[in-house]
């Protein structure tokens, strides 16, 4: 059993989205995008009136950085049950398609096409025929063979279409061209015919020119609008600078193929390259009919909204609480805040598909911060904190963030801390012993000789007024004259030093640089060379000596 | 020495009084005197101006000061000019001075220590204002940049940025990524940064070479 009740885990493994993934869909950017090309999709539904005409084309571009959920979002819109009635869509990775000529390109739009699409139409364009047959058009039993010696064996057209679709039967081609001739294009005859023997997406290589190839797709989307009623949709991911896509996509744009939608999914970057390359071009993309961009779609609130749609979508009990939803935003939001690596939907996703693994292995009701940390050691073994002297692993350092929320006790830990490391620092004969100032401190943490014999005093302030601090610690040590300089350690950022006072600004980062090390003094874990160098480097770099 | 020379010369002999171009002729009979001439005064040495009835030639120098000694008018501006130059050097030495003192006493000023019992706490607070300040400065700078350059669906190449800012502020490249980097991790649901371009900033080891606000 899995966290939350779950009986499998709701986040998908793989690094780029499938089918099935994609059926889920979170995150306000995104919804707004699919309502938007569905939107467009309905408009020209609405427009069409009896056969398509060139005015029946619309451009979508779909405009956002890598791992942003584009592809994710064409393959939830092609899986849209809602659509299934109105449109067919072919999907083309171009990154899969090589060399990118005009041919490989269109018998990757044919290929794009699902194999349901193909028996759908298939069926159609038999019926359609079959139709035409008991009408008694003229030479239309002949491309199902039927004759005298079916009538009186009782065969139907209905059986010998079956048997077409069966492949029992091939029709007689030759008559299907006096059929259809006089409500078709020769284009359109040469597809259907395709269309009957199954090898539509077999026909790239049979047409010569790039004319031949965008009178064969307009002829597919004029057929599939006549046979299936339905829109075609293309969408083409990927989508990038480079000359013969752009050149091949510039010609379907000028084409403008009859009931169809052209979806092309792109990064600002090839969009730019685009501008640079093809001025002619980027101003087609420019006049889109609908540009759509995922602005924000990597901020905070939309990966929370992406991460619990996938629970919620699995989650038929609903027994994913308020709480438990408030208790995991508050665990992401740690992970967002100090690592930039994993503020996209991508990386956090990986993250929650191996807690979730974790946390299901143990039975935990919940994804615990156990499961975070486990993941975070076996998922990214060597990620460390950037910035961090002590190399704090990344695990550790959730950890101690988590637990220092109170200002009070983060004080305390860093007074510790500081003792410890002016300790370690003493006993590895860098600093003399430091002195005792328990019971007459008066803010002083912290007095020792530096190895030029200045007795130092070290006085860490947090969490309170800062002026009056510095100022009665600075008294303070001027009228006792029990130290020649005074080292403030505080977590405001707005003082600099003097010449008797140094103050220093140690951010949240030194701070768990500090209690990091403390732990490990604490435990006698300093062993090796390295933590000895990073110690010292921390008391150097907080000026301790 | 050749026929022109030896009417340089001559004019030039003549002080401020000039020499009449009567007298040149006839003195200098054989040689094309006006050709002379004219050579002279297109190359600017020499100057010719009706004096009384006649025209007088003078070497350029000497005009200057026969434009002093019989023209009041002249006179008067020269001197006004001459007021104003005495007046802005003065200035100038002024400013010099004063900018010589500034930069003699920064050392000093950073040395600074904090007198007994006086709150030179409030001047770091003005410091770290300042330094504040600095980087509102940058941002408004950066979010102007960004509405002046951005595309039609908002995205803005880094560089195009950085290279009018650190013009307009003699700033580094690298201290310009280091503002840009403080600035789009403060302000994380403003900005987005997305991959490509040729220079920017390094996020999941990917070049990020163009950035929009949200």
């Amino acid at each position: 059993m899995y966290p939350y009740e779950l009986t499998q885990n709701p986040y998908p493994c793989s690094p780029t989205p499938t089918i099935i993934d994609a059926q889920i869909l979170g995150g306000n950017r995104h919804k707004e995008a699919k309502a938007a090309v569905l939107s467009c999709i309905e408009d020209l539904r609405s427009k069409m009136v009896g056969i398509p005409t060139d005015k029946d084309f619309r451009l979508i571009t779909l405009i956002q950085d890598v791992g942003s959920g584009k592809t994710h979002l064409s393959l939830h819109i092609r899986g849209l049950e809602e659509l299934s009635n109105n449109a067919v869509i072919s999907y083309v990775d171009l990154s899969q398609v090589l060399p990118r000529d005009m041919h490989s390109l269109y018998k990757a739009m044919l290929e794009g096409f699902t194999d349901e699409y193909v028996n759908d139409i298939r069926r159609s364009v038999v019926y359609f025929l079959k139709d035409k047959a008991e009408q008694n058009i003229k030479d239309a039993k002949k491309i199902f063979h039927y004759g005298f010696f079916d009538l009186i064996k009782g065969r139907n057209l209905g059986k010998k279409a079956e048997d077409i679709l069966q492949n029992k039967i091939i029709p007689n081609y030759s008559d299907i061209h006096s059929v259809l001739k006089k409500e078709f294009s020769s284009t359109e005859i040469s597809v259907l015919k395709l269309i009957i023997e199954g090898k539509l997406r077999a026909n790239a290589y049979d047409v010569s020119s790039l004319e031949d190839i965008i009178a064969s797709v307009s002829a597919v989307s004029n057929l599939n609008f006549k046979f299936l009623k339905k829109l075609t949709i293309f969408q083409i991911d990927e989508f990038d600078s480079d000359k013969e896509s752009v050149e091949f996509v510039k010609a379907v744009i000028n084409a403008h193929l009859p009931s169809t939608v052209l979806m092309l999914i792109l990064t600002p970057s090839s969009y730019e390259e685009i501008r640079r390359k093809d001025i002619s071009v980027f101003d087609r993309l420019e006049k889109a009919n609908y540009k759509i961009d995922l602005a924000g779609s990597n901020i905070l609130e939309e990966i929370l909204d992406i991460v619990f749609e996938y629970i919620k979508y699995y989650d038929s009990k609903h027994t994913f609480t308020v709480d438990n939803e408030r208790d995991l935003a508050a665990k992401i939001k740690v992970i967002y805040d100090e690592f930039p690596d994993f503020r996209n939907i991508r990386s956090m996703i990986n993250i929650l598909y191996h807690a979730m693994e974790n946390a299901g292995r143990r039975d935990a009701a919940i994804i615990d911060e156990m499961a975070i940390d486990d993941t975070i050691k076996s998922v990214y073994p060597g990620l460390r904190i950037k910035g961090s002297i002590m190399g704090v692993p990344l695990s550790d350092f959730i950890k101690i963030r988590r637990s220092s929320n109170d200002v009070q006790s983060l004080e305390s830990d860093i007074r510790d801390a500081v003792r410890n490391l002016v300790n370690y620092a003493s006993e590895m004969g860098t600093v003399a012993k430091l002195e005792d100032t328990n019971g007459k401190s008066n803010g002083i943490d912290v007095i020792y000789n530096d190895p030029t014999g200045t007795k130092i005093a070290v006085a860490v302030v947090m969490s309170k007024d800062h002026v009056k601090s510095f100022e009665q610690i600075s008294n303070t040590i001027k009228s006792s004259g029990s130290a020649d300089k005074l080292v403030i350690l505080t977590n405001s950022n707005r003082y600099c030093g003097t010449n008797e006072t140094s103050v220093v600004n140690i951010d949240r980062r030194k701070m768990i640089d500090l209690i990091y090390f403390s732990s490990k003094y604490k435990n006698n874990e300093m062993m090796l060379d390295d933590d000895l160098q990073r110690a010292l480097m921390l008391a150097k770099s907080i000026k301790l000596c | 020495m050749s026929a022109e020379e030896q009417i340089a010369q001559r004019i030039i002999s003549s002080g401020s009084l000039g020499v009449k171009k009567t007298d040149l002729r006839k003195e200098f009979a054989e040689a094309e005197i006006d050709t002379i001439l004219e050579n002279m005064v297109t190359h600017g040495n020499v100057f010719i101006d009706k004096k009384g009835a006649a025209y007088y030639c003078w070497y350029k120098d000497h005009y200057f000061q026969s434009l002093l000694n019989s023209d009041p008018k002249f006179r008067l501006t020269y001197e006004a000019i001459k007021s104003l130059e005495q007046s802005f050097n003065r200035t100038s030495d002024g400013l010099a001075k004063t900018i010589e003192s500034l930069a003699n006493s920064i050392p000093n000023l950073s040395k600074l220590t904090i007198a007994e019992n006086e709150p030179v706490v409030s001047e770091k607070i003005e410091n770290d204002q300042l330094i504040s300040l600095q980087f509102e400065q940058f941002k408004n700078e950066f979010d102007i940049a960004i509405a002046n350059y951005s595309n039609s669906i908002g995205w803005v190449e880094l560089s195009k940025i950085r290279n009018e800012l650190c013009g307009m502020y003699n700033m580094s490249n690298e201290e310009f990524y280091r503002l840009v980097e403080q600035l789009t991790n403060k302000y994380q649901d403003k900005y987005e940064l997305s991959t490509g371009g040729y220079e920017g900033l390094t996020v999941r080891g990917l070049l990020h070479g163009f950035v929009r606000c949200i």
